[in-house]
């Protein structure tokens, strides 16, 4: 019963949560050609406190459900304090920004840009997302 | 009766706001043109499956200044909460410089 309550949630679409956007200067003045470009980076995110009740959900003994929940009370003694998001447990794929900007843009004349942190919510797991949105000037 | 029709309606009606986050680019020494972007949608129960809605900004600010730069641009992204629903707007406001 309970798998196939997971099994029609796990069809069903990802809801997104905006975080944050951040528009940058927009300069037309220069009647070059602008080429737009899109970024997208992204890690998995993990819900403990929903993948916690999911193994309580599958354990059949009482016994079981007492170690998810302690389980759950542990790793949440880790995560305190402020969170966007989901957490995660790679926080470098940010890192990889500058050099996919500068692959898609190699003159190094960007415009408009605009950033967005958004989190796409599946059932227990995530996608962390930063997008990043824009004109490149054509040399 | 009319009371509770009244406070239902009262409560479907009022809206709280949320700001969730502001950034601001450098300001520009004239500031006479200003330019204005708005982008919105209403979500139902939380149930939003894509954030698209916010490309509409920067494009609408494109088309404010054309031949110009859009600068000192203040995004703020908020949230109003209503009866069952909520809206989430992103405004971009800044000076167009020719």
């Amino acid at each position: 019963m309970h798998l196939s309550f997971i099994l029609l949630f796990s069809l069903l679409p990802a809801c997104a949560f905006l975080h944050h956007v951040q528009v940058s200067d927009i300069d037309q003045r220069q009647g070059e050609k602008w080429d737009p470009i899109d970024i997208k980076l992204s890690e998995m995110g993990i819900d403990v406190k929903q993948a916690s009740s999911l193994v309580k959900g599958i354990a059949r003994s009482g016994k079981g459900k007492k170690t998810a929940d302690s389980i759950q009370r542990l790793i949440g003694a880790f995560q305190m304090g402020p969170k966007t998001g989901n957490i995660v447990f790679d926080d470098s794929y940010a890192e990889d920004l500058l050099l996919r900007i500068y692959e898609q843009c190699p003159s190094g004349k960007l415009t408009g840009l605009m950033s967005i942190r958004e989190t796409m919510k599946y059932p227990v797991i995530s996608g962390e997302i930063i997008k990043v949105t824009g004109y490149c000037l054509r040399k | 009766m009319r009371y509770f029709l009244i406070s239902c309606l009262a409560l479907t009606l009022s809206s709280c706001v949320s700001l969730k986050s502001v950034s601001l680019t450098q300001i520009p020494k004239t500031r006479k043109n200003r330019v204005k972007a708005e982008a919105s949608k209403l979500i139902f129960l939380a149930l939003n499956f894509n954030n698209d809605f916010v490309e509409e900004v920067p494009q609408k600010l494109k088309e404010k200044c054309r031949k110009g730069k859009v600068t000192g641009i203040l995004t703020k992204d908020e949230v109003t909460s209503y009866f069952l629903f909520f809206k989430r707007t992103v405004t971009a406001q800044g000076y167009c410089v020719r």
